[in-house]
């Protein structure tokens, strides 16, 4: 005679509760330790923004972690440089060399990326393999050539250095990025336009560019973001004060060669220089991850 | 239809724009020229943080308002970026006309495809070279013997120690250390003072691998570090060296070598000193105003003294000094010349230039003016102490001719050899053969 099993509702309550609690405790533990984790990553940039916002005698007085006096004098002191500079200057600076970097990368990249992803022509993979390696050249080996270059044809002191390679599809990083893109993307669309009669610019400007936009909002923060923490190149190609960027003026508040730093500046200022490229992050942020989530940079 | 519409007038925007933006970029910017005896535009490039920026640039508005037709362009960099910026574009024949210049790194730069040989501009009066003391203007040569900058400040390193601690020891029976004092006297007094200081304060910052204070030693006791490119100390001071900071060091009267790193750092908010966790470290003296207000928001009521290093067994100083100054770029158009030349003189000589500049980059190289400065009620005393002490130690100090990449060289090289002794990686004669070794290589390689 086969026997019935029963269960006891009241047992199985209490089961299903015991499995609740253990859920929401590891729940609760892990939450606490990435809570921490993220205290412990985000506690130099508080501290930072702390710094920022206390006098700057007691920057490295107090031993506080929340300051005893605020101030907004850091802000103050540090957007005013010195002499006539100011950050209002160096900011309209980087800004106009990034905008150039990007349509330059967005415009360029994406043309030399059409063409080995999309085009058939003879030299095609030598010229891939070629460009593939030149992101294996050290910065260091052509410095001065490129230097020495810019200089003969009196571009040194002008953004022009900084901005025209990028016109020239420069980046050979960002074509791979969009090459891998682009041949992800359907033949049969651009078959159809092939029927329809399209040249080779309108198949590229009105199917395969807009298909492409992850790849090229992944391009464009990237590029956003290398050329506004560009230091070295800036270094060198603007020398003259009114021409300098970002990157660079934030290096003048400290002197390691023995005189006087300001700290208050350079923390008040740094705060400040986040903003853009947190701006730029989070506005683009869909785009990015679908675009690096579409290129198999996962 | 509409969006791509949209998208041509963004995408045309854009384009206008970075026209508009290229064509600003090539346009040069030059000043407007007027009557006067002097005009034309210099590059003038300098070193420093935000209060020298602005000391220098009210010093640039000053000479520009005496001369209304000569405009100066400004490149600064920091302390670093300043050396790697002025070698590459020294590699096209683009350096600034007017070079911020120091003696120790003079031997890299001093050939004249770079800087322009003055001799003959201080010969023809050009350059006024008055009131600059012989040792410190011979200091400015290259190893071709030309004179290859102008120097308008000097520094030196000595040792800063927290004199509130000092007098603590002094009550309680240590004997003051008064100067000259021997090495061996100096570590008598670090040792006899460690227990008198607070928890945790070490005596004194390991100098072991300090190249200011080992310069010092090997001067001091009779040798010299350099002949040319060549390593002219011996091995048994070297090893002399390494066993002192080490005889200190296990009998903790300076830190462990772990925090002797870690605290190395240049920046003065972070050191040691600043911070109350030594009594004494070796630091140029042009930091002490930075240092006393560091102190001053840390430990209220503290003060901070600067003394000379030790002299050697017979009283052999050996501290060395080193310069600051002006060169001019080999590139500099003929033009230019006269301008440059008299944007150095009126750097070195014009009272009220040195005046703003209060010996910011080294004590005003003019004694006048350098006593002017100190006796001036309005000078901060941290910035007198500094001007009395070199004016204590200038005859008796023995500048260093630092060979091309001498200075780094010996930094780094002693740096690691002092690094392995101190953590038990290498005896002291080991590190001595390494350093000898490692440092002669660097200066051949230099010197090629």
């Amino acid at each position: 005679m086969a026997t019935v099993k029963t269960y006891d509702p009241e047992l199985l309550r209490a089961e299903r509760r015991k499995r609740e609690n253990i859920r929401r405790l590891k729940g609760l533990g892990l939450h606490a330790l990435l809570i921490t984790i993220l205290g412990v990553m985000l506690y130099p940039v508080i501290w930072m923004v702390l710094s920022a916002l206390r006098p700057e005698t007691e920057i490295f007085g107090d031993m506080g972690f929340i300051p005893t006096n605020w101030t907004l004098e850091n802000f103050v002191r540090g957007w005013q440089l010195y002499g006539d500079l100011t950050f209002t200057q160096f900011y309209v600076n980087s800004f106009i060399i990034c905008a150039l970097a990007i349509i330059g990368n967005l415009l360029a990249c994406s043309m030399a990326a059409y063409a080995f992803a999309r085009l058939e022509f003879r030299g095609k993979w030598w010229l891939f393999a070629i460009m593939l390696g030149t992101m294996m050249l050290p910065i260091h080996v052509q410095l001065i050539p490129q230097y020495i270059f810019f200089l003969n044809i009196g571009w040194v002191n002008t953004i022009l250095p900084l901005v025209v390679p990028k016109f020239l599809a420069h980046d050979a990083f960002f074509i791979f990025l969009m090459v891998q893109f682009m041949r992800s993307l359907p033949n049969e669309l651009e078959q159809a336009a092939i029927v329809d009669g399209a040249s080779y610019w309108q198949r590229y400007w009105r199917i395969i560019l807009p298909l492409s936009m992850p790849a090229l909002a992944t391009t464009a923060v990237f590029t956003f973001i290398n050329t506004y923490n560009d230091f070295f190149s800036q270094l060198i190609y603007l020398t003259d004060t009114d021409r300098m960027t970002v990157p660079v003026a934030l290096r003048l508040f400290l002197d390691p060669s023995g005189g006087s730093s300001s700290f208050g500046g350079l923390f008040a200022m740094v705060l400040v220089s986040i903003g853009p490229v947190l701006g730029f992050f989070l506005a683009s942020q869909r785009l990015l991850t679908k675009g690096i989530a579409t290129q198999g940079f996962k | 239809m509409q969006e791509f519409r949209l998208k041509k007038r963004v995408a045309g925007s854009l384009l206008a724009t970075s026209i508009l933006a290229l064509s600003m970029a090539v346009l040069p910017n030059g000043a407007a020229a007027q009557d006067s005896d002097l005009q034309g535009e210099i590059r003038f490039s300098w070193w420093g943080g935000q209060v020298r920026n602005d000391k220098t640039d009210r010093i640039i508005q000053l000479f520009e308002g005496q001369h209304p037709n000569v405009s100066i362009v400004r490149e600064n960099a920091d302390w670093a970026p300043y050396w790697e910026r002025l070698t590459i574009q020294s590699t096209g024949n683009n350096q600034p006309c007017a070079i911020t210049m120091q003696t120790r790194w003079l031997a890299t730069y001093a050939r004249p495809d770079i800087l322009m040989p003055l001799d003959e501009l201080v010969e023809n009066g050009t350059l006024d070279v008055s009131g600059i003391p012989e040792p410190v203007l011979n200091s400015a040569r290259g190893a071709d013997g030309n004179l290859y900058m102008i120097p308008h400040g000097v520094f030196y390193f000595a040792l800063m120690y927290n004199e509130q601690m000092a007098q603590t020891a002094a009550d309680a029976g240590v004997a003051p250390l008064e100067y000259p004092y021997t090495w061996d006297e100096f570590a008598e007094y670090l040792t006899a003072i460690l227990p008198h200081l607070p928890e945790g304060a070490a005596s004194v910052h390991n100098m072991g691998r300090e190249q200011d204070a080992f310069v010092t030693w090997v001067q001091s006791h009779g040798e010299d570090v350099f002949d040319g490119s060549n390593v002219a100390f011996s091995k048994d001071i070297a090893v002399q060296w390494f066993e002192y900071w080490e005889a200190l060091r296990t009998a903790g009267v300076t830190e462990p070598p772990e925090v002797m790193i870690s605290d190395n750092s240049a920046l003065i908010e972070e050191s040691n000193i600043a911070n109350n966790r030594g009594f004494m470290t070796n630091r140029p003296p042009n930091q002490l105003g930075s240092v006393q207000t560091t102190v001053d928001t840390v430990s209220p009521g503290t003060t901070i003294g600067i003394t000379p290093y030790p002299v050697g067994p017979d009283g052999t100083v050996g501290m060395d000094i080193g310069a600051n100054g002006i060169a001019i770029g080999a590139s500099c158009d003929e033009a230019q010349i006269p301008v440059a030349a008299e944007w150095i003189n009126f750097w070195t000589q014009n009272e009220e230039a040195a005046g703003i500049y209060e010996s910011d980059n080294g004590v005003v190289s003019i004694p006048a003016l350098a006593t002017a400065q100190a006796e001036d009620p309005d000078t901060q005393p941290t910035q007198v102490q500094h001007i009395e002490l070199y004016q204590q130690i200038i005859d008796t100090a023995n500048p260093v001719f630092w060979p091309a990449g001498g200075y780094q060289a010996l930094t780094d090289t002693l740096n690691r050899a002092y690094d392995a002794v101190a953590f038990g990686q290498l005896t002291p004669e080991q590190g001595a053969d390494q350093l000898i070794a490692d440092l002669q290589q660097q200066l051949s390689q230099a010197a090629r």
